[in-house]
């Protein structure tokens, strides 16, 4: 061999890789292909929402919605990989097509759902940002924090939203900006911060990663909306109609009383209209999003309904004894409410 | 050096007539040419491909592009900056921050790292045999390790094992240490007397260089009355000078210390972890620097009757200087380089503050990873020609 | 300098030798004895400081933190995740695989120590050459009888091998075209090779690892996907082989013309006369530097933590905030301080005795490729 034919070698690999078509439904077809989903997590210490075991095993509330959507595409809630991301560098990996979808914590914005042209199909959580303070700092408000240092994660709302909050009520803070968690607790627990701020379901969960949870509170005031919900590219319609009525379906379900427990019970024998739909029994409505009409019974019999999400990892049957607040049925007084399967 | 293959082939044939000789090479030349375009050609036709899917990416997946972003609000603190900066700063502004916190960081790590390198490396090669066993042992301590777990280890250090705020070292009453930071008290209030005096001592201090060098270039020292006089007189403008402003001293509030100038331990972990790694390769370059003068350049100073010190400082470090000068450009290209791990402690340098945070809120990932990149290229390719325009001149000096 | 060269007087007359010039340089310099008598005191305290808390009163076994004893090192924590440290998430029953690739390079290496025999090189050659490819099939898996483990499930020390043997083989043939690019007399190709190494080298391998394991798909057509282990591995790889191109070039830069006209002379092609003549010499005049450059780039690996590999530091610090044994950072860098201090120091001790088999009584050279 040449050099010549050396060179042609090394350099005309680049030349295979064709040329670049996007087409409608390349996220859809890319996840068929490889056989899994690819779902963008925490890096594995967001108690309750996606933690990451000894075992290497996967847990959580966006754990199981990102289970339910391969449920629902795929027919098995397997089928997902996930890959721990800091927040700093989640959307990067979610414009570039590193991940189809990003279930982590990440808050409902304008700007991020515009410039970023990204596609919020919902909110599994509402929250809003709080403090979590040592008690024996002395401080029972917000207000008496000015001069304090601060503990928030890089490139977060709560970064941005900690900005607007002191700078409008003319208090003076210090941001100490770590990119994950456990620096951020770590800071805290040390005394290199004097608060530690985020949204307050999330602090509940950190409270329990402290050596000392009873020594530290909650601040009563929430300075923010967050709306936390799953993330998908604007550019495949159908993938975000599968993400958003997957996470509708989780809903309805909890409204119709279909457990996981039930589902395959229910979906033989439910004589309501509705239920009949969602679980396939008539209708054609899998068919319409490009599934099999039974993929609401495959999400559900997988991860249960999202009552039952929510109290596995996050409710009173869990170490983190979140209240359900705002996360409760509309029938309940809660925001949860899914638009009628019809 | 190596000639192409075409012509190496045609150079094992039997030369014939000059006519032949004269075709050959130009057949090799066209064949030379022709490689060349092709292998341009395929480059550029593999940058067309990336150029192209990134455009095809980026509007299938409706992203703007440009640069108007730099100029918009970012919105966000920094929590360390050398230049003003809020919540309403520009990207454009963020950008220059991180820029200068890397730079910083790189700059107080490099003259650090030398320092303590020399040290170390002048130990290595020393007669007494503890210092040699030490400086060994702490050279191949530390250079086999991970920079990364130095890094790791020093932020641990400093937020587990100092105290909190409320129970700082005071040292002196000006400074106080804690793991939230070394407060240091700050001059402000500069009178026209207190910047007289500051002139004084700089003037001082640049004649005493001057004459140290017209000194040196006649091949003496600097009379030691002189030197010391000179050194005095400096000490005693600084003196005047530091008594002559006001000085803000830190203060303990209700939650940190008010006033005067604080440095995060964050970059002290990031500088110190920097520094003792690379002074570890610093002073191996030094001791084979020192190792490659000749021994007879010593035997030769010592007959002419030189202290060991002074066969040191006049014959052997000046020449072993030029051995080491190529080395340590990689080291200081290693070191510029190696400052972006900030990301994982969390300072605020360029990595960290520009391609992480203003990456998420922007979006705009190929401006940013570009402009990163070129800022890290062009810093290290800095690096290479101050070290290449120093080496010739080293060389020079030689004739 | 005498000190340092192995082949000198036999121990026992070296020692004392030493010990004279230990006398003689305190009789002569007061302050030299003070210093040396300052340095020693100190080493010891520190010494005498970690054998009691390593060893002394450390405790090896216990169930949690709280049973450990506070006054020394609580090894348990190490033994109790030892598994998940060594093999990461991959599967109990599986990992006699993960083991297997641990172990490989280390044997290999072993295999230089030993005495001469027939066909050393060449097991050890094609070993240390096949590696990436066979520990990537053996732990991969989808084979009959080994079942497929998902890359996502690689971690602590296996995936720190895997990573850094693969990107140190896969980089070496890269690394020599390139050194030849830059070496050839075609312009074009000079500016091509150098254009590469040095954006390689110029940039910091954070940012590498962010572009190649993040970003890189938005560079790429949207139906070619890889794991992201293989991203990350590509990146290091091509920073590794603009690193060793150099320590290539400079092992060029020594060969001289004259082994050129001569293979030409002979009738030798290009490749017949880089593979015969001039790499096989030029590679073995740079050896120190390429072991150099080899420990750097295993102590590199850990710089996957930034894209969220679990690597053996990464796994560690992932179990230190683990709620049953919080605190014990010390503990657990140590651990990870000890394996990747062995590993590099064994190779530069091994560069080391190369460097003494091939020219016994020259001055420690410096090499290229020393930095990192």
């Amino acid at each position: 061999m040449t050099m010549k034919q050396a060179v042609c070698a090394l350099f005309g690999i680049g030349l295979l890789a064709g040329p670049a078509v996007a087409s409608e439904g390349e996220t859809i077809s890319a996840i068929k292909q490889r056989g899994e989903l690819v779902c963008g997590t925490s890096t594995g210490t967001a108690i309750g929402l996606s933690t990451l075991d000894d075992t290497g095993k996967w847990s959580g509330l966006e754990v199981d919605y990102c289970r339910a959507v391969a449920a629902s595409l795929l027919g098995d809630a397997a089928k997902v990989r996930f890959v721990p991301l800091e927040f700093k560098n989640a959307f990067a990996a979610l414009q570039s097509g590193s991940v189809d979808l990003l279930a982590r914590a990440a808050t409902w914005t304008y700007t991020r759902d515009t410039e970023l042209k990204f596609d919020w199909v919902g909110v599994y959580m509402y929250d809003g940002q709080g403090f979590l303070v040592k008690k024996d700092l002395g401080v029972a408000k917000l207000g008496e924090l000015s001069g304090a240092s601060i503990c928030v994660s890089a490139g977060t709302t709560t970064e941005l939203n900690l900005a607007d909050y002191f700078r409008t009520h003319s208090l003076d803070y210090t941001p100490i900006v770590a990119n994950n968690r456990e620096q951020n607790l770590a800071n805290l627990e040390a005394g290199r911060c004097d608060a530690y701020t985020n949204e307050r379901g999330g602090l509940a969960a950190s409270r329990l990663g402290l050596t000392q949870p009873d020594d530290y509170v909650i601040l009563p005031e929430v300075i923010s909306k967050e709306p936390l919900g799953p993330i998908v590219r604007q550019n495949d319609p159908q993938f975000r109609d599968v993400a958003a009525w997957t996470l509708h379906a989780l809903v309805a379900a909890e409204e119709f009383g279909i457990t996981q427990e039930n589902v395959t019970a229910l979906a033989e024998s439910s004589q309501n209209p509705e239920i009949q739909r969602l679980l396939g029994k008539t209708g054609d409505f899998g068919a319409k999003l490009g599934l099999s009409n039974d993929w609401a019974v495959s999400v559900i019999s997988a991860v249960g309904n999202y009552g039952e999400i929510f109290e596995r990892h996050l409710g009173a049957g869990s170490p983190v004894k979140l209240d359900r607040g705002l996360n409760t049925l509309w029938t309940e007084g809660g925001l949860l409410y899914a638009p009628p399967i019809r | 050096m190596l000639t192409t293959a075409a012509s190496l082939k045609d150079e094992s044939r039997r030369t014939d007539g000059a006519g032949a000789v004269a075709r050959r090479q130009a057949r090799r030349r066209r064949a030379a040419l022709l490689q060349q375009l092709l292998l341009l050609g395929a480059l550029a036709a593999v940058g067309a491909v990336i150029v192209r899917n990134t455009v095809v990416n980026l509007q299938a997946r409706g992203l703007a592009s440009g640069f108007d972003f730099l100029w918009q609000e970012a919105g966000f603190n920094v929590g360390f900056t050398l230049i003003a900066a809020d919540a309403t700063s520009t990207y454009g502004r963020i950008f220059l921050v991180g820029l200068l916190n890397s730079l910083l960081v790189a700059a107080v790590a490099m003259v650090a790292a030398t320092m303590l390198g020399f040290l170390i490396g002048l130990a290595r090669v020393s007669q007494n045999i503890p210092a040699r066993l030490l400086s060994k042992g702490y050279v191949e301590l530390v250079r086999n390790l991970p920079l990364l777990l130095h890094l790791l280890l020093w932020q641990g250090v400093i937020l587990r094992s100092l105290p909190t705020v409320k129970q700082a070292h005071e040292l002196g009453g000006v400074a106080f240490l804690s793991n939230r930071g070394l407060y240091l008290a700050a001059p402000v209030g500069w009178s026209t007397a207190s910047l007289v005096f500051l002139g004084g001592a700089g003037a001082t201090l640049c004649i005493g260089l001057l004459l140290a060098r017209r000194a040196h270039r006649r091949q003496e020292l600097l009379p030691p009355a002189h030197a010391v006089g000179m050194i005095l007189l400096a000490a005693a403008f600084i003196v005047i000078t530091v008594a002559s402003v006001d000085w803000d001293v830190p203060v303990l509030g209700s939650f940190d210390y008010r006033g005067g100038v604080k440095i995060m331990p964050e970059l002290a972990a990031l500088v110190a972890a920097l520094t003792l790694y690379n002074a570890a390769f610093v002073a191996e370059i030094v001791r084979a620097g020192i190792q490659s003068v000749s021994p007879g350049q010593r035997q030769a100073a010592t007959a002419l009757g030189l202290s060991a010190r002074l066969t040191m400082r006049l014959i052997i470090v000046p020449q072993a200087v030029r051995v080491m000068v190529p080395p340590m450009a990689n080291q200081y290209a290693h070191l510029i380089k190696a400052s972006a791990l900030a990301t994982v402690v969390g300072f605020p340098d360029l990595v960290n503050v520009f391609m992480g945070t203003a990456l998420n809120q922007t979006g705009r990932a190929v401006e940013i990873v570009v402009m990163t990149a070129a800022v890290y290229l062009t810093l290290t390719a800095s690096v290479g020609l101050v070290t290449g325009w120093y080496d010739r001149r080293m060389k020079l000096v030689e004739r | 300098m005498s000190a340092g060269t192995l082949s000198g007087p036999s121990i026992p007359r070296r020692l004392a030798r030493q010990t004279g010039s230990l006398l003689a340089v305190t009789i002569r310099h007061p302050f030299s004895l003070l210093v040396s008598l300052v340095l020693l005191y100190a080493a010891w305290i520190v010494g005498e400081g970690v054998v009691s808390w390593g060893i002394v009163h450390a405790t090896f076994l216990a169930e949690d933190r709280s049973s450990c004893d506070p006054a020394g090192a609580c090894w348990a924590f190490i033994v109790n995740r030892l598994p998940q440290f060594a093999f990461g998430f991959y599967p109990e029953q599986e990992r006699w695989r993960a083991l297997l690739v641990v172990l490989a390079p280390p044997s290999l290496m072993l295999l230089a120590v030993v005495p001469e025999f027939r066909g050393r090189r060449v097991i050890m050659v094609t070993g240390f050459g096949l590696y990436p490819f066979l520990a990537f099939m053996l732990l991969a898996g989808g084979l009959p009888g080994l079942p497929e483990v998902s890359t996502e499930k690689w971690g602590g020390l296996t995936l720190t091998m895997i990573v850094g043997m693969s990107a140190f083989v896969l980089s070496f043939p890269l690394a020599i075209v390139l050194a030849l690019a830059r070496t050839s007399g075609l312009p074009a190709l000079r500016l091509v090779a150098a254009g590469f190494i040095e954006f390689w080298r110029g940039l910091p391998l954070v940012a590498i690892l962010f572009m190649s394991v993040i970003m890189l798909p938005l560079f790429l057509p949207p139906d070619v996907e890889a794991p992201r282990l293989s991203l990350a591995l590509a990146g290091i790889t091509f920073y590794s082989a603009s690193y060793l191109a150099e320590v290539v070039r400079g092992g060029l830069q020594g060969i001289g013309r004259g082994q050129y006209e001569a293979a030409g002379a002979l009738g030798f092609g290009f490749w017949n006369m880089q593979g015969y003549v001039v790499m096989p010499q030029a590679l073995r005049s740079v050896v120190p530097a390429i072991v150099n450059t080899a420990i750097a780039l295993f102590k590199d690996t850990t710089y996957v933590m930034v894209v969220g590999l679990f690597d053996l530091l990464n796994i560690v610090v992932a179990g230190l905030s683990d709620a049953h044994w919080v605190g014990l950072a010390a503990e657990g860098y140590i651990f990870v301080g000890v394996i990747y201090w062995t590993i590099c120091f064994g190779m530069s001790r091994m560069s080391a005795r190369f460097e003494q088999r091939d020219k016994p009584n020259r001055p420690a050279e410096n090499t290229l490729g020393m930095s990192r």
